[in-house]
């Protein structure tokens, strides 16, 4: 019936999990059924359709957060923040009707006579997989999961001249938000910086915080020398860890995917080691900020 | 010899041993110290035979004393390079790959070199280095070298996450024949050392763990290391010797019972080593290995026993099929199961549903009662489960017989191993031609055998 009263509508929001929130918010707050929640980037406009571009504020955010929280369960809304993280155009629609189902007054569930559960601390909707409004947004919420993982597994630092050590990774989902917190903690002592070529995301750890940079300009130092001497010895070891008689490049293709493989120093020629070159060539936003080693050493 | 010679040949001789998880502990980041470990363990490459890559996975030193016959290190081979990292070398390069993400921590393992002790005090000195230098917290796993003494092994365990005494063979007739100075009983004093030292370790450390005052908010500060927190593992090598799935499943079924292992790794024998006592067959028994995993994993988390999994009459798994349908397949009066009401514990026994879609399965049927749509939708492979299970009532494996040939026909499963290599559907069981006397016998003795080897 909303699409009587409304004339289609299309939300875009900037691609963070933030944006997302204030495009749910802004669901609620405006009484509209959008028929698409998208990045800019990514949006097709369709016939009949106008697109409104949702700015995103970090109060009506938290205030979405909390929401779903109260009602939900922590849980929830860490599906909902992996979701927004996806490069699935349909994540926002599904985000939106899995939070709509989420905050629904308490009913029966019109599939069985089941009662819903009553909502106590335990209630967590990811449980009932199987229903329509929560599926989809699982199994996004899973595959960006996975993606993550594979971000643990899979990237490797480089130590740059003068302490800052860099890594450069592709994944199928943003998820460099997703393993900041890893890596800071694991790697507490050595100031890194993560760099998402697909969706231009720089991750920055500088020793006491982690930050965000999209979009970000930045002029790296080269490798160090040692970089060259350890990277060398790992190609080595991976060479001789395999078992010959064992050989079996499909399994190995299963859990390690080949789209990954330019960025994992293993998979790597000798000698391909980071030059020292400007990222990305074009559209500076934000810049890096100063205090960090790179900034001090620019080439 | 620059390190990376070392590396190359340390390496190569540690490949074989195939444990390699850096799973069962969690330990949180600290300020100013590098590393920490997390429960669910991480692999962080696959090699080209596609198995996991999480730990530096090296030799102390290949030089070694002994000479059993199924091992590349043994001191009678003269092809093999010889080589040995200092405890700073090795610690140097365990921080530089931890650092880039190449690994979750350290397996280190060793040759006898010199004797036992000697050998035990250099891996002390490695681990130290990491650990106190360093302020490494990231995985370890230390191999106790049999035969050392008593304290050695301890201080190791404060070191060590996780540490192993590799059984190797599985009975002590084919040891006291392959592997002549090592006795069981100075592999079993380690493992039972181990084990205890581990239990006990825990329940202190349980006691200061509660609060013993009404100001206590805080836990009292423990400044020494748990001891060998993730457990303890061992490797049996398969298709060295001629004991059966039987055999080999009944032991691993006591040393999760005796010592309280946490994990029995298995390896496909690979001729490394020219010796008449060991078969040169060019197959490697991949398939072999592969169902005993299987069967491993439904001992540790399906809560099968052994007896259910394997008979003394049929003493091999079946090829064709894997062992957990191979028990439904002879429990036919145990199914079909109402999915909407069966319990977790019989849930696990159905072929197609793993521990998480039995989980997934009670959680969404709180929801809703599950039909044959809602279950494709859960994580269950729902076209073997079929066969067995009903929904709301209905049978859904209809078009095949309710008959153990017929449910055989539908559930068989190559071992897709791949295309490449020398894969073991070559290999015949019982073409070994090694111990021809031994061969002979029934295989009931060599299994008492196993059972008497253990203290
Ligand atoms: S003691 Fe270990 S390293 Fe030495 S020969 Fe025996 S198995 Fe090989």
């Amino acid at each position: 019936m909303n699409e009587e009263v409304y004339s289609e509508i299309a939300y875009l929001y900037d691609g963070s999990a933030e944006g997302l929130l204030s495009a749910i918010f802004s669901a609620y707050a405006r009484h509209e059924d959008p028929t698409d929640i998208t990045t800019e980037k990514r949006y097709r406009p369709r016939l009949g359709q106008h697109a409104l571009a949702i700015e995103t504020s970090v109060e009506q955010a938290l205030r979405v957060e909390r929401g779903i929280r109260r009602e939900a369960g922590d849980p929830a809304f860490e599906a909902v923040v992996y979701a927004a993280l996806s490069d699935d155009e349909a994540a926002g629609i599904k985000a939106l009707r899995f939070v709509r189902h989420c905050m629904a007054p308490m009913q029966t569930s019109h599939r069985s006579a089941v009662k819903r559960p009553q909502r106590n601390r335990r209630y967590n909707p990811l449980d009932d997989i199987t229903h329509p409004d929560v599926a989809p947004l699982y199994e996004i919420a899973r595959a960006v999961g996975n993606e993550r993982h594979r971000m643990l597994q899979f990237i490797r630092f480089q130590e740059l001249e003068g302490g800052l050590w860099f890594a450069r990774c592709n994944p199928s989902a943003s998820v460099v938000p997703l393993v900041m917190e890893h890596f800071a903690t694991r790697l507490n002592v050595q100031p890194f910086i993560i760099y998402d070529e697909n969706h231009r995301l720089a991750g920055v750890w500088d020793k006491a915080d982690w930050y965000l940079v999209p979009d970000a300009d930045m002029q790296l130092p080269a490798a160090s020398e040692r970089e060259r001497e350890v990277a060398a010895a790992w190609r080595l070891f991976y060479q001789h860890v395999s078992i010959d008689p064992r050989y079996n490049p499909e399994l190995r293709r299963q859990f390690m995917p080949k789209r990954l493989w330019r960025n994992l120093t293993e998979m790597q020629a000798e000698g391909s080691s980071y030059k020292g070159v400007r990222l990305p060539d074009s559209g500076s936003r934000s810049e890096i900020r100063a205090d960090l080693p790179l900034a001090r050493n620019p080439e | 010899m620059d390190i990376l010679e070392k590396l190359q040949i340390l390496a190569d001789a540690a490949k074989y041993d195939v444990a390699c998880t850096s799973s069962g502990i969690d330990r949180s980041a600290q300020k100013g110290a590098l590393g920490g470990a997390s429960v669910a363990g991480c692999c962080h490459s696959f090699t080209p035979d596609g198995r996991c890559v999480t730990l530096l996975k090296v030799l102390q030193t290949n030089v070694c004393v002994c000479d059993c016959a199924y091992c590349v290190n043994r001191s009678s081979n003269a092809e093999v390079q010889r080589a040995a990292f200092t405890p700073r070398e090795l610690a140097d390069l365990t921080i530089a790959f931890y650092r880039r993400n190449y690994i979750e921590g350290l397996f280190l393992s060793s040759g006898v070199i010199q004797n036992p002790d000697h050998t035990t005090e250099l891996m002390i000195q490695t681990l130290a280095l990491l650990r106190e230098e360093y302020r490494f917290r990231g995985y370890i796993h230390a191999k106790a070298v049999p035969g050392t003494s008593p304290e050695l092994i301890d201080r190791l365990g404060f070191l060590a996450d996780r540490m192993s005494v590799n059984l190797e063979l599985p009975s002590a007739k084919s040891l006291a024949l392959l592997a002549p100075q090592k006795s069981t009983r100075e592999i079993f004093a380690p493992m039972r050392q181990i084990s205890e030292k581990r239990s006990e370790d825990r329940e202190t450390r349980a006691l200061t763990r509660r609060k013993t005052t009404y100001y206590g908010d805080k836990p009292i500060a423990r400044s020494n290391r748990a001891y060998v927190p993730a457990g303890q593992s061992t490797q049996l090598i398969i298709g060295a010797t001629p004991e059966s799935d039987y055999d080999i499943l009944q032991l691993t079924g006591s040393l999760y019972e005796n010592f309280a292992l946490k994990r029995v790794f298995y390896s496909a024998y690979i001729p490394v080593v020219n010796d008449p006592l060991l078969p040169q067959t060019d197959a490697i028994q991949l398939n072999r290995e592969h169902r005993l995993y299987q069967a491993d994993w439904l001992l540790r988390f399906y809560g099968f026993r052994t007896d259910e999994l394997i008979e003394p009459e049929e003493p091999f798994l079946d090829l064709e099929v894997d062992p957990k349908a191979n028990w439904a397949l002879r429990h036919l009066d145990f199914f079909p199961l109402e999915v909407n009401t069966a319990t977790l514990e019989e849930l696990l026994r159905v072929p197609g549903i793993g521990a998480r879609g039995a989980r997934q399965i009670l959680r969404a049927r709180k929801h809703s009662a599950l039909g044959e749509a809602e279950l494709k939708k859960i994580g269950i492979a729902y076209k073997r489960a079929r066969y067995f299970i009903t929904c709301k009532g209905r049978y859904e494996g209809a078009g095949a017989e309710f008959s153990p040939e017929a449910l055989r026909a539908r559930l068989k499963a190559p071992i897709d191993g791949g295309k490449h290599g020398r894969r073991a559907d070559k290999a015949i069981p019982g073409q070994l031609s090694l111990f021809s006397s031994l061969a002979n016998e029934p295989v009931k003795h060599l299994s008492s055998e196993n059972r008497a080897m253990l203290p």
